[in-house]
């Protein structure tokens, strides 16, 4: 993996060597920070993880593909997650959701060809008094509009800053991205 | 109506100020607590008839009382925070709005037992309520309320947080263990229960985060006060998500005394002008289906068990008439089967196939015997799965058909 | 010899020691509880649910093979409740994995009253043939998910850790770390998880080669491993 950023994995560097003293109980969270960095947890990320912890690969890999909040492959600078659970879709979600696919052409659970946006149809986020509600990454919009959400998204791509892979640059970027 | 006690500092604190915590009554509790012995902590939330608020109800005194007997050390103090039930979000709003509460709890809850460390799994979704928990812990532990020798005495306890990576099961408590010891959320055989082999195989208590919050209340204004709010079967303040078509979704502190009708139209303000109750999800999607005629039930277990419907998580989820219940129903379905954890056969593929044959039921297009796929995958389901995910899958599905809620479509 | 309890099982009376299982117990007395998951020598996962049997006051029924025997207990092995789900478990297994080299849950299915079409309409776990390395090929079509494979290749035996479970819920298989071929993993070609394989999932290479029409000599020429 090529990096312009040296600082950003001498962070990611840092996780691992804190959590390294938990054993197997510290990968969870270290998966979970190294990727708030990398963006997804690589094949190489993982070795170097499962090295540290003393973890074995095959059990990380089973890890991040079991948890939908762990990626194993590039996803979108911003995540775009939209409730569609049954508060949610009492409050019409299911209208947001098709305003939200038509406007950014994508389909639930894809990646935009440049590798900015995911979009991701998701059972309920806990906050159904904001029904319909979305996540953008760690930012709450609720009760959401699709062009409030849409702006959002924009505001967003532009202060972002772009995670360690360049994940414009994969192909893989627009395959489905759950872990 | 009695005036809020598990929401009365949220929203008039600023729950990042430890200062406005101990204003309002904060830590008293546990400055109490430490001069007391344990036994008589324990004792305390016995005589409260305190039950789990994470949706099992179970008497959270005899918990604490089995975990206080193990001899075996390390033990360790769970707080379920994480929250993933569908129209559940009262947790969230305690996290958000006063978590100095949880913290306080455990410490009392450690001391009871006998634990010297907790920890707290939050909901990975859940963001704000995890910075604000981070920063409550470390501040408590500036100010000696965590740490070594808190306040001064003989007991030392500590707090770490976890957080949760998108896994409903994971609020499951043995797959919550499995999840801090870093292993795929999947739960596991019981017995042995928490009590005895929890987290890391040691003796554990794990409680949810209202069943944490009642806590210092019952510290501070005893058991007897306790049990004068609510019902003899269910004491104490219980918080209601009620959310979907009502004019104020939001979370809402009463008695288990209350009724379906006063918390929707009353509390909650009713329905937007213009819409009628077609149906009521209460419990959560692992709940079942109230009609518009059972809305003058109280929200007692014993009540809500004649008319075939769990309190669960305190959500409920009001329908209104406008709405495809079919629609609702997909949506379960689809819960379970994304949810399921894939252990054991009954909910991997029960909930899975579950969701092909509502799919089929709402589109229209059922095939011959679909229904009775349907209830015998429920059954099989329910009685052999091995927690109560599986176990509560079709519960919403079955009151649904069952109350007559949806009408079955012929097959073709 | 340890204390002895009393326990009804199907009617009849019987003694046990108390740390022994229901399975236990029921073999003893030439009782048929069917099991897929279990196995003597690998730590009880539970996963199957075909042992399980009622046992009264319970409010859901138990797995056999790891509840243990209690004084006074009444338990029944076929009862409706139990033959239903043991029934349905078989017909939801049918419709999802080739159960075609699993004779033991084939005559389970026939014994329980299984109607192996009745979930035809549902998706099937599809994935490719594995055919990786000279020693095994992998067709994950024929695979239950009993889990032996995994525990074998860990903590139960190997301590090799090049196996592992995937994804969750119906969507759950079995891999390796990304899914690489098995040279690429720690696999030491031990074979001890093709030894386990309850369905033919896990099957030797020359076994493979023959099934498919391949000669003898030539399947065991093939099975070489490279030079
Ligand atoms: C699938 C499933 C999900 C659960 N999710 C939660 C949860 O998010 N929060 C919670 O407190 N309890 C949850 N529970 C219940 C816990 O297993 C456990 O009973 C609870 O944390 C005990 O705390 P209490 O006695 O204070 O309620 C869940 C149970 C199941 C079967
Ligand atoms: S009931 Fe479902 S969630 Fe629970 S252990 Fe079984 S497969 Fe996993
Ligand atoms: S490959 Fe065989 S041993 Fe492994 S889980 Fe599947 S059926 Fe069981
Ligand atoms: S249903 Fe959307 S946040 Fe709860
Ligand atoms: S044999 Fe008991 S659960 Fe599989």
């Amino acid at each position: 993996m090529h990096s312009p950023q040296p600082e950003r994995w001498q962070q990611v560097d840092e996780i691992i060597q804190r959590w390294a003293t938990h054993g197997r109980s510290g990968l969870l969270p270290c998966l979970l920070e190294v990727q708030d960095i990398t963006g997804y947890l690589s094949p190489e990320l993982c070795a170097h993880i499962a090295r540290h912890l003393r973890v074995p690969e095959a059990d990380v890999y089973g890890l991040i593909s079991f948890y939908s909040l762990l990626y194993d492959r590039p996803v979108g600078r911003v995540v775009l997650r939209v409730c569609d659970d049954v508060p949610c879709y009492v409050r019409g979600s299911s209208e947001l959701l098709n305003a939200l696919q038509e406007a950014l052409g994508l389909e639930p659970n894809k990646t935009t060809a440049d590798g900015a946006i995911t979009l991701e149809v998701h059972p309920c986020l806990g906050r159904c008094e904001r029904a319909p509600f979305v996540l953008i990454n760690d930012d709450e919009i609720g009760p959401a509009r699709a062009e409030d959400v849409l702006a959002r998204v924009q505001a967003h791509l532009q202060s972002a800053p772009s995670t360690l892979s360049e994940r414009a640059e994969d192909p893989a970027a627009t395959e489905e991205g759950t872990g | 109506m009695i005036a809020p006690i598990l929401l009365r500092r949220v929203g008039h604190i600023d729950p990042e100020s430890l200062a406005d915590y101990e204003a309002y009554e904060g830590f008293r509790a546990l400055r109490q607590v430490l001069m007391r012995r344990p036994e008589q902590v324990v004792e305390m939330v016995k005589a409260s008839g305190l039950r789990g608020r994470g949706g099992a109800l179970f008497p959270t005194g005899v918990k604490w009382e089995a975990v206080a007997r193990q001899p075996r050390r390390p033990k360790y103090v769970v707080c379920n925070a994480d929250e993933s039930e569908p129209g559940t979000f009262k947790d969230r709003v305690l996290l958000e709005g006063d978590p100095f509460a949880v913290v306080e709890a455990m410490v009392i809850a450690g001391y009871a037992v006998g634990a010297s460390k907790g920890y707290i799994y939050v909901r990975g979704e859940y963001h704000r309520a995890y910075t604000r928990l981070s920063r409550a812990v470390s501040v408590a532990r500036e100010a000696g309320y965590l740490g070594t020798h808190i306040l001064g005495s003989d007991f030392s306890f500590d707090i770490e947080i976890r957080r949760g990576a998108g896994a409903y099961v994971c609020g499951e408590e043995t797959a919550l263990f499995e999840s801090i010891e870093g292993k795929r959320g999947m739960p596991r055989q019981k017995p042995p229960f928490p009590t005895e082999q929890g987290l890391f195989g040691q003796p554990t208590l794990i409680n949810n985060v209202e069943t944490l919050a009642c806590i210092p209340w019952i510290v501070r204004s005893g058991p007897a006060w306790f049990r004068e709010i609510g019902s003899p079967a269910m004491p104490g303040p219980k918080l209601f998500c009620v959310s979907g078509a009502v004019q104020r979704p939001g979370v809402y502190e009463a008695p288990v005394t209350i009724t379906l009708r006063e918390l929707i139209e009353g509390m909650a303000g009713g329905l937007p002008s213009g819409q009628e109750v077609q149906a009521i999800l209460v419990g959560g999607a692992a709940g079942a289906f109230a009609t518009p005629e059972e809305m003058d039930t109280p929200l007692t277990p014993e009540a809500l068990q004649a008319i075939g419907v769990p309190l669960g998580s305190g959500a409920i989820m009001v329908i209104d008439h406008r709405v495809p219940l079919w629609e609702v129903l997909r949506r379960v379905a689809r819960f379970f089967a994304h949810e399921s954890c894939g252990k054991c056969y009954p909910c991997q593929l029960g909930t899975y196939r579950q969701w092909e044959i509502v799919e089929r039921l709402a589109r229209g297009e059922p095939l011959p015997g679909d229904v009775e796929r349907l209830r015998d995958i429920a059954a099989t389901m329910a009685d052999a799965s091995i927690c109560g995910l599986g176990q509560t899958a079709a519960n919403a599905i079955l009151s649904a058909l069952e109350k007559g809620l949806v009408s079955v479509p012929t097959p073709a | 010899m340890k204390d002895q309890i009393t326990l009804t099982i199907d009617g009849q009376t019987v003694r046990a020691t108390p740390d022994a299982t229901i399975m236990e117990v029921a073999d003893a007395m030439g009782l048929s509880i069917p099991r897929l998951c279990y196995h003597p020598h690998l730590t009880p996962n539970t996963v199957c649910r075909l042992c399980v049997v009622e046992w009264e006051g319970a409010r859901t029924l138990v797995p056999a093979c790891v509840a243990r025997v209690r004084e006074g207990a009444v338990i029944h092995t076929a009862s409706p409740r139990v033959q239903r789900a043991r029934r349905v478990i078989l017909e939801l297994l049918a419709s999802t994995v080739d159960l075609s080299e699993s004779p033991t849950l084939l005559a389970y299915a026939q014994a329980w009253g299984a109607d192996l079409r009745r979930f035809e309409a549902g998706a099937r776990r599809q994935f490719p043939l594995y055919d990786d390395n000279p020693f095994y090929v992998r067709d994950y079509n024929k695979c239950v998910l009993c889990w032996r494979c995994v525990q074998t290749c860990a903590d139960d035996l190997q301590y090799t850790y090049a196996l592992t479970l995937g994804g969750r819920g119906f969507h759950s298989h079995i891999t390796t770390a990304f899914n690489r071929p098995m040279p690429e993993t720690t696999c030491v070609f031990c074979g001890n998880c093709v030894a386990v394989c309850p369905t033919g999932a896990l099957k030797g290479k020359v076994a493979f080669l023959v099934q498919q029409g391949t000669p003898v000599p030539v399947a065991l020429w093939r099975a070489r491993p490279p030079r």
